[in-house]
């Protein structure tokens, strides 16, 4: 437990607002150990991006914590002064949609130093002045990891503006932005859903290369099972705000126990002949059902299901599940 | 950038052509007589025939267009019916005082808009926020003239601390003519003196021009500052750790100056043509109170050229407000 780069406990948020308070998150839970790429699976509206923000220490607008811990080697993410330190410096981002990302009016160079400059490398001498030698230094370890990404010619790329690069050399920048203060830790939201199927496969497997080049861990964040199975070590799945299942990649998507990650797998285009669905829809956030969420949608829900939710075991072969059904397994 | 230069200054010379025409047949079509307003009240009708015949009136209307067009090309607008000297002329002595009054007006309204409003858009939906749109709402739709009525009241009227008329106390000597601006000649030339009488005298009419546009400035950069802060980029600046102040400056808020300078281009055709009212209330001796002057004693040749100015000198703003654009925006740059 103690060697985890990042852990989630429990964590239950919840983020008042208009229509009242809304029950975003509802104990999640999982945790990251030292150069894994993690899988954190779920759908539009399951508390992905809020996981995203809280991790990063900047939950939305109006959220409570109701209970639960969020930590990056033992510090506090929940700590906004603790979290600011450890954001950009020691947990990498990479945003989902390289097109967004980018202020358009600025080169590439201009807002990836800036990362640099505030959270610097760590080994900058101590107490430096943010000046021309400090630059030039960041400046160097930029084209560094713009190499890494395989940006051709970084030194002229780096006074380019994000409209003259394409998508995919729009993302291999990001990566390098998230790479270049030598983080332990990158979140990766998504970061190849806005990208076309070809270019999707590009970044991910640079992703997979440079998660085990630089030895950093990953907590890659997506809704597409393809993408778990090319690059995740282990998966967490998500549903509407609930943590359902965890495991290794193998255990959930050859022998998901789950009803939900079972059903959600069989939405998967290539693993199914036809067009299949999930009856029914997630549960509003304002109004969740009691016990287990995904109940009223499960063909195997029974009063157990909506009595309490059902806690999150350790089973058999390792992994950890939250079913009423799948206890025996437990 | 140059060719881009080139060919905007080129498409000028269309727009002004079509202005002319129609500010033209407005003119001949509307039923007054310049010949009549030459002649003066006590003309026969002999006299007025013969300076129609001198001006070429009795030509058909392109014929006489066309005269005009030829003799402006050569730098002849006529001689004006009231002052009875060079149009040419006339407008060169009024030009300054209207391009100094319109440019303090404009960069009023741009550094007080652009502050207002970025202010407002940071601090969203605060008291300031919420003054700053009442005002703004208030300043869109206030009547110039009767502002500037107002201040004349309150400020030279009741507490006599502002000039009530002119560019300078009745007496004073303008400074040496250098530009014909009075702040930059008095200032180049040392004489601080007038500089600040001219200063004075300028606050009100260029605080009455400018008061729709803070307002307009302000609404655009508010709403422009409020996109930026909720965009993509702003949440990822934030995600990788700046510091939000940084964000804010200059990441945002260059990003957001780009539609409040159009405006501003747009903003100083509105301001010459309401600098016409408001020279009148403060009887500025500028270009507004001379076009005034020249329509209400149907003095054509001055009307048509001043027309011509104010044209030019838009067409004029609208290329350094897409210049300025450029500068901001690498992605408009690359059309140029």
């Amino acid at each position: 437990m103690s060697d985890d780069i990042l852990s989630v406990r429990d964590l239950k948020l919840s983020v008042k607002g208009d229509a009242g308070l809304a029950q975003i998150l509802d104990h999640v839970d999982f945790a990251v150990k030292p150069g894994e790429v993690m899988g954190l699976v779920g759908e539009s509206g399951c508390g992905k991006s809020t996981l995203i923000r809280t991790i990063l220490g900047l939950p939305p607008k109006g959220a409570r914590i109701d209970s639960g811990t969020v930590a990056f080697r033992g510090r506090n993410l929940l700590d906004p002064k603790e979290a600011q330190q450890i954001r950009g410096r020691e947990i990498g981002f990479i945003p989902q949609d390289p097109f967004q990302a980018f202020n358009p009016v600025f080169t590439v160079g201009a807002q990836i130093l800036e990362i640099l400059r505030w959270s610097g490398l760590p080994d900058d001498p101590k107490g430096a002045r943010y000046d021309k030698s400090l630059r030039a230094r960041h400046k160097a370890r930029l084209i560094e990891v713009l190499r890494a990404v395989q940006i051709p010619d970084p030194e002229e790329a780096l006074d380019r503006y994000p409209h003259q690069f394409s998508g995919g050399q729009r993302q291999r920048i990001l990566i390098a932005g998230a790479l270049a203060t030598r983080p332990s830790l990158i979140l990766a939201d998504e970061p190849t859903t806005a990208l076309d199927v070809t270019t999707q496969m590009q970044i991910l497997r640079l992703l997979r290369e440079l998660a085990a080049d630089y030895n950093v861990a990953m907590l890659f964040v997506t809704h597409d099972f393809g993408v778990v199975a090319q690059i995740c070590d282990r998966v967490s799945v998500m549903y509407a705000g609930q943590t359902v299942e965890t495991g290794t990649t193998p255990q959930i998507i050859d022998g998901p126990r789950h009803p939900y990650t079972g059903m959600l797998m069989a939405c998967h285009p290539e693993r199914s002949t036809e067009i299949t669905g999930i009856p029914g829809q997630v549960s509003s956030p304002l109004t969740p059902p009691p016990g287990c969420r995904f109940a009223p949608r499960c063909p195997r829900a029974t009063e157990a299901c909506t009595s309490a939710r059902p806690g999150l075991l350790n089973s058999r072969d390792g992994r950890q599940l939250a079913c009423v059904h799948e206890e025996e397994f437990a | 950038m140059l060719l881009f230069l080139i060919r905007r200054l080129i498409l000028i010379i269309p727009v002004l052509l079509g202005l002319l025409l129609l500010t033209f047949l407005m003119l001949r079509l509307g039923g007054n007589d310049p010949a009549a307003a030459i002649a003066g009240d006590n003309a026969t009708p002999e006299m007025i025939e013969r300076i129609r015949e001198d001006l070429g009136l009795n030509d058909p209307l392109p014929v006489q267009f066309w005269d005009y067009l030829v003799r402006a090309a050569h730098g002849d607008f006529g001689v004006s019916a009231y002052s009875q000297r060079p149009v040419g002329i006339d407008i060169l002595d009024r030009l300054p005082a209207t391009l100094e009054l319109t440019i303090v007006a404009l960069v009023l309204a741009s550094v007080l808009g652009i502050t207002f409003g970025a202010l407002a858009g940071i601090w969203r939906n605060s008291i300031f926020d919420h003054t700053v749109r009442v005002v703004s709402v208030a300043g869109l739709a206030t009547a110039s003239f009767w502002f500037a009525i107002m201040l004349q009241l309150v400020f030279s009227m009741g507490l006599e601390i502002l000039p009530l008329r002119g560019r300078l106390p009745t007496g004073w000597t303008p400074p040496p003519d250098i530009t014909g601006l009075y702040l930059v000649d008095s200032l180049v030339t040392g004489q601080f003196a007038t500089f600040w009488y001219a200063f004075l005298h300028l606050v009100m009419p260029a605080v009455t021009i400018s008061l729709g546009g803070i307002a307009t400035i302000a609404r655009f950069t508010r709403s422009a500052v409020v996109a930026a802060m909720h965009s993509e980029y702003a949440a990822y600046e934030q995600a990788v750790g700046y510091p939000r102040r940084r964000i804010l400056m200059p990441y945002v808020l260059r990003n957001s100056l780009v539609t409040p300078v159009t405006q501003i281009g747009l903003l100083f055709g509105a301001f010459v043509s309401s600098a016409v009212a408001v020279e009148s209330v403060f009887d500025w001796p500028g270009l507004g109170s001379y076009l005034v002057e020249a329509i209400f004693t149907s003095d054509f040749n001055a009307v048509l050229a001043v027309t011509l100015v104010i044209g030019a000198i838009y067409g004029v703003v609208n290329i350094l407000v897409d210049m300025t654009q450029g500068l901001l925006d690498p992605r408009v740059a690359e059309t140029m």
